[in-house]
């Protein structure tokens, strides 16, 4: 089936199978590869994207879900050329080591500090208790969200 | 909404039946958008069915058990997706089910988690069928004395649920084509919820315990003993449990926080 | 790799080269590859841990839509078998499968969903076989092997049946008697690597016979070595690109889907992705060895140790992968960084249908130290001593000689790690009414102080860097200086996430005095190997390689002034194996050098629910020279996750060999919450025989923190818990 659906401002369309997960649709039909596919389950975080504004799991949300939405991925938070605050503050905290996580994480900073641009301690782990990573035990990214909240 | 039944299903936030299907553990051929037919949003003491979770957690209006229910029920992002109806009808974790051993779920003959590895199992009604409830909404609105209103009738929320036996392995009393519409209830003068889990965050309940304050007392609900929500008159009760081996510790967690909400309530 | 961004040169703290593109989606992981024209590769498992295959029937399977390929082990045109160390491992079953989750057939189609749908109907005839489960009854059972794999290796050829390796150590007189006696039996689980990229590739033929394979790995040589023999092809047709990996932590040692992507590739003339998902994952790579560990310590009335005696069972499942040297490594740092004059260190691993285990973040070490500290605090407890007191009183020197008969030449600082990490102010008890996720329970909100007790812990841990017993791993690194002043290094040192491509690129900045250097794409076609990005060894060896090949290349450019490109190979100094009866060093030295940690850690409990929070973490790390000392660090933090994992809640469980919890759901990792702070001391004691002194600092941190965690629960519980994970049913107990 077809779905229509804006994607980081742009208009697109995918030719996608009825089951298949909007993650898939972007990874594999609209040649946006930046949100991962660690777990497919809901459980880890590392394919999030902001869905019509709200951070969800693009493995449990289904393509054709999504049909007629608007859908922003990590490929579009930063203007082209230039990397998203949150991007460079990740980088200078040192927070990412093999990076898989980074794509999830860096989207639900983007989505934390819009919500609440001076986030606590307290909030800041409660937003991102939903991403893991395996590789940095989570104190750096820490840093690169105060950073970033900078 | 004779649409549904017959191969085809209701989808609303996705969380708990996407897994499934990806799972072969729900067929369907079929999915049905719910969103934009069940009524959602916060009227009093009403809320529709597919309001997110994280409508609930954000509303100063919903009492502590419930919100707090919500915001331990899920990460961020399966909060902004998963809603109340579809979290009372989540599938158990008990993972023989999950992996699809002909267990008396399945329609077979045996509880292979009574002989086998059950440390998250029941202990309450699980001479038949040992798994758990992992629903933390459900406890809360269990100890809130919830009602539940479907697009054929309306009752008290434990109604909703059934234990399984030999003519009827469903754990849920909803017809094919039934739907959750709205959930009522009692606003308490407090309440709380306590969950014991595996990790600091975001893992199903070994223990839950709601406690919700009314001027005749205090109503408790519990996720992760039994089969279906649980409800307690009081704590006495629970020297009506029936642990396993292997669940005999959530006895004492049952018992543990069950004293603790009832002190954070006043009770 | 770009030149455009900050950049440093050794010693300083520098920006990971690959960031900016691993946050914006850019980099692109084995997972993100695309081809024109490619198909989609399925694996077929085995539901069963042991059954024999009486029939395979894909006649359904072959004509189901979209389905270009189907293929059982009579289509692999090469060796049947493959393996790390032995060919042990049937690339996809022949007669029989031995582990849940081997594989038994492949499929290629136009999408992955159809791939999915033809493996359910292809029809395998299994007659199931009684499993072999219990490792303590190995050796008493039919061999699960036909052939004797591990015999002839130069290691003690155990005539048991099952026995993967069987080592003892034999030091001064194990029966020597001390003031006190502590004995302990202790256990852990299965612990998995859990890297958060998925196993996946992809193959694209070349069109003459031969394949081009874009994989997620540690080891690109090592793979093409084992892949080529397979696919019935020279090492030369075959050629291993690294792809993006997405963490690897000894995961990615083995094969996954190399030679099953490359046959199908061939099979079908396209190119061939395959993507594991991440109940694939668990069960497609080996895991961390399950141990059980009986020890006896002996100690005079001061303290110093008399005598350990230990006896280490470890459960290696269906193969050997890399099995002989984890059974190696425990035995040889099972007494702990600690002089002890007598030994005796049996180790032995046996071959089970259990999930296959191998290489993972500690190796072998990991599952001695959680023993013998343990052992360490109960030696202290009988005697009257502080525990850290009672272990700087045994600290090994440099001069030493450890139970292998290996005299310590190079860098060690046991006592100053101690020191540091003991010196490290403790955080006060932070005083009550606290937000939930301060105290334990986390946001579960399960106690306002109620039952919280406060616990201190200490442990301290070693192991080798590089690989030992004469394996003798090299790193080669090629440098072309060009007529412009740019330069190009080529290094097969596989960059999983540790930062070695920063290293490589720090190094050659430093020797080359230029910050105009590129690192080229990694693939065995352009260089010689790299070995593994394994042992800790990375770093040191690929900086070496670097060294030795930029200064080469800066004399031939002086000699002929024009373009230079010159390839170095990197050897550390020889190591020799243990002797098969005896466990003693048959030459100088097994083990090439040493790295040691010592860590305090500060949990709270609450007794009556058996919930954890770890509060604090101080360590102390012999890091040798830290060439970015920010990566340091994140290996540190990262490492010590992954040791607190294991001591609170990661476990593989199985059934009869099936694994019941494959799933993120269920096996549980720590997340953002689960994790207290860690201040780290970087201990700088060069090491002499590296380049800039270096050591590799990836395992140390992961060797220690299990045992320290546990200290701290022990102490705040009073409970002996001696296996891992610790659960709350083990504390709240009955």
């Amino acid at each position: 089936m077809k779905i229509e659906l804006t994607v980081n401002g742009e208009q697109r369309e995918a030719d996608v199978w009825e089951g298949e997960s909007l993650l898939f649709a972007l990874r594999e039909k609209l040649g946006l590869p930046g949100s991962k596919n660690a777990c497919e389950q809901g459980e880890c975080g590392s394919c999030s994207v902001l869905l019509d504004g709200t951070l969800v799991c693009a493995c449990l949300v289904l393509a054709a879900q999504a049909d007629g939405h608007d859908v922003v991925t990590v490929e579009g938070l930063g203007a082209t050329g230039e990397p998203h605050p949150v991007q460079e503050a990740f980088v200078e905290a040192g927070a990412v080591q093999c990076g898989f996580c980074t794509p999830g994480l860096v989207v639900a900073t983007v989505d934390l500090l819009a919500h609440s641009p001076q986030p606590s301690e307290d909030e800041i782990r409660e937003a991102l208790s939903g991403n893991l990573c395996r590789c940095t035990g989570y104190a750096k990214i820490f840093d690169a969200v105060r950073l970033a909240a900078q | 909404m004779g649409a549904l039944g017959n191969g085809t299903r209701g989808l609303a936030g996705g969380t708990d039946l996407v897994p499934l299907l990806r799972d072969g553990l729900v067929a369907a051929d079929r999915l049905v958008d719910l969103r934009r037919v069940i009524p959602s949003g916060i009227d009093g003491t009403a809320i529709g069915a597919g309001t997110t979770l994280a409508e609930l957690e954000a509303d100063p209006q919903i009492p502590d058990a419930l919100r707090e229910a919500c915001r331990l029920a899920a990460s961020p992002q399966l909060r902004n997706m998963g809603t109340i109806g579809g979290n009372l009808l989540q599938a158990t974790r008990c993972w023989y089910w999950r992996l699809n051993y002909p267990c008396r779920l399945h329609g077979g003959d045996v509880c292979h988690a009574r002989e086998g590895q059950h440390r998250e199992h029941a202990i309450f009604a699980n001479d038949y069928c040992a798994s758990a409830h992992p629903s933390d909404v459900a406890a809360a609105l269990l100890a809130l004395d919830a009602t539940v209103e479907t697009t054929r009738a309306a009752g008290p929320l434990a109604g909703l649920y059934r234990l399984p036996d030999d003519h009827d392995r469903n754990l849920v009393d909803l017809g094919a084509d039934e739907l959750i519409t709205r959930i009522h209830y009692e606003r308490p003068e407090q309440s709380v919820y306590l969950k014991a889990m595996d990790r600091k965050r975001w893992a199903f309940a070994l223990v839950g315990v709601a406690a919700a304050r009314y001027d005749d007392g205090v109503r408790l609900g519990l996720a992760g003993v039994a089969p279906i929500p649980w409800r307690l008159a009081s704590l006495d009760d629970l020297e009506q449990a029936t642990p396993l081996p292997g669940t005999a510790y959530k006895l004492e967690l049952a018992r543990a926080l069950g004293r603790r909400a009832i002190a954070a309530v006043g009770g | 790799m770009s030149t455009t961004l900050p950049l440093g040169r050794v010693g300083e703290r520098v920006k990971r080269v690959d960031g900016i593109p691993k946050t914006n989606g850019e980099f692109a992981y084995s997972s993100d590859l695309f081809a024109a024209g490619m198909l989609w590769g399925h694996t077929l498992r085995s539901p069963h841990s042991h059954a024999r295959i009486v029939e395979i029937d894909l006649a359904d399977a072959l004509t189901s839509p979209g389905v270009h390929a189907v293929l059982t082990h009579e289509d692999v045109p090469g060796q049947k078998r493959y393996g790390l160390e032995f060919p042990d491992q049937p690339v996809l079953a022949l007669d029989r499968v031995r582990y849940f989750g081997e594989p038994v057939a492949l499929i290629a189609a136009e999408h992955p969903e159809q791939a999915r749908r033809a493996a359910e109907r292809i029809r395998v005839a299994y007659e199931p076989l009684e499993p072999l489960v219990d490792p303590e009854r190995a050796l008493e059972q039919e061999p699960l092997h036909d052939e004797r794999w591990t015999h002839g290796h130069g290691y003690r050829d155990d005539p048991r049946p099952n026995v993967v390796r069987h080592l003892v150590i034999r030091h001064g007189d194990p029966d020597a008697e001390g003031a006190v006696s502590v004995s302990g039996v202790y256990e852990l689980g299965i612990q998995d690597q859990a890297f958060l990229g998925p196993e996946s590739g992809l193959a694209v033929p070349d069109g003459e016979g031969g394949v081009d394979i874009y994989v997620a790995t540690q080891w690109l040589h090592v793979d093409r070595d084992q892949v080529a023999p397979c696919l019935g092809l020279p090492p030369e047709r075959v050629r291993i690109h690294l792809a993006g990996v997405g963490g690897a932590f000894g995961g990615r040692e083995d094969l996954s889907m190399q030679i099953h992507s490359a046959l199908l590739a061939l099979h079908t003339e396209r190119p061939v992705k395959m993507v594991y998902n991440r109940e694939e994952s668990f069960v497609g790579h080996v895991h961390r060895h399950p141990a059980r560990i009986w020890a006896e310590h002996r100690a005079d009335a001061d303290g110093r140790l008399v005598s350990v005696r230990m006896r280490i069972l470890l459960d290696g499942g269906a193969y050997a992968s890399s099995s002989t040297a984890v059974t190696s490594n425990a035995a040889s740092f099972a007494c702990g960084p600690y002089a002890v004059a007598n030994a005796l260190i049996e180790s032995t691993c046996v071959y089970s249908n259990n999930p296959p285990c191998g290489a993972m973040r500690g190796f072998g070490a990991v599952q001695t130290c959680f023993a013998s500290e343990a052992q360490m605090d109960k030696l202290a407890d009988a005697l009257g001593l502080d525990p850290v007191e009672l272990r700087l009183r045994n600290a090994l020197a440099p001069g030493d000689v450890l139970p292998t008969g290996q005299r310590i030449d190079g860098s060690l600082p046991v006592a100053e790690v101690i020191r540091r990490a003991a010196a490290l102010p403790v955080p006060e008890l932070e005083p009550l009414p606290r937000e939930a996720i301060r105290l334990p329970g986390g946001a579960g909100n399960t106690t306002r102080g109620e039952g919280v007790r406060r616990g201190v812990g200490f442990a301290v841990g070693f192991k080798n860097i590089a690989y030992s017993e004469g394996f003798d791993d090299y790193c080669a690194a090629r440098v072309r200086l060009r007529e412009d002043g740019s330069a190009e290094v080529h290094c097969a040192a596989a960059e999983v996430g540790q930062g070695v491509t920063n290293v490589i690129l720090q190094v050659a900045r430093t020797e080359l005095a230029t910050d105009d250097v590129v690192l080229a794409p990694h693939t065995t076609a352009s260089v010689d190997s790299s070995g593994s990005a394994s042992a800790s060894r990375m770093t040191w060896m690929a900086a070496g390689a670097v060294q030795l090949a930029c200064r080469a290349a800066l004399e031939e450019r002086e000699r002929t002034g024009g373009e230079v490109d010159v390839e170095r190979i990197y050897r550390h100094v020889r190591t020799s194996p243990l002797d098969p009866e005896t466990g003693q060093t048959t030459g100088e030295r097994s083990h090439v050098a040493f790295a040691c940690a010592a860590m305090r850690v500060v949990a709270e409990v609450d007794v009556e629910l058996g919930l954890t929070r770890v509060v604090w973490i101080g360590t102390a790390q012999d890091v040798g020279a830290a060439v970015n000392p920010q990566a340091v660090e994140g290996q540190i933090e990262g490492g010590t996750a992954q040791g607190l994992g294991l001591a609170l809640m990661e476990e593989i469980q199985t059934q009869g060999g099936l694994i019941t919890n494959a799933s993120f759901t269920d096996y549980l990792i720590p997340t953002a919450l689960d994790m207290p702070p860690v201040e780290s001391v970087l201990i700088e004691d060069p090491e002499p025989s590296a380049p800039y002194g270096v050591k590799g600092v990836g395992e140390p941190p992961t060797v220690v923190s299990t045992a320290a965690v546990v200290a701290a629960l022990r102490d705040a519980t009073g409970r002996e818990l001696t296996r891992v994970p610790v659960r709350p049913d083990d504390i709240v107990g009955l």
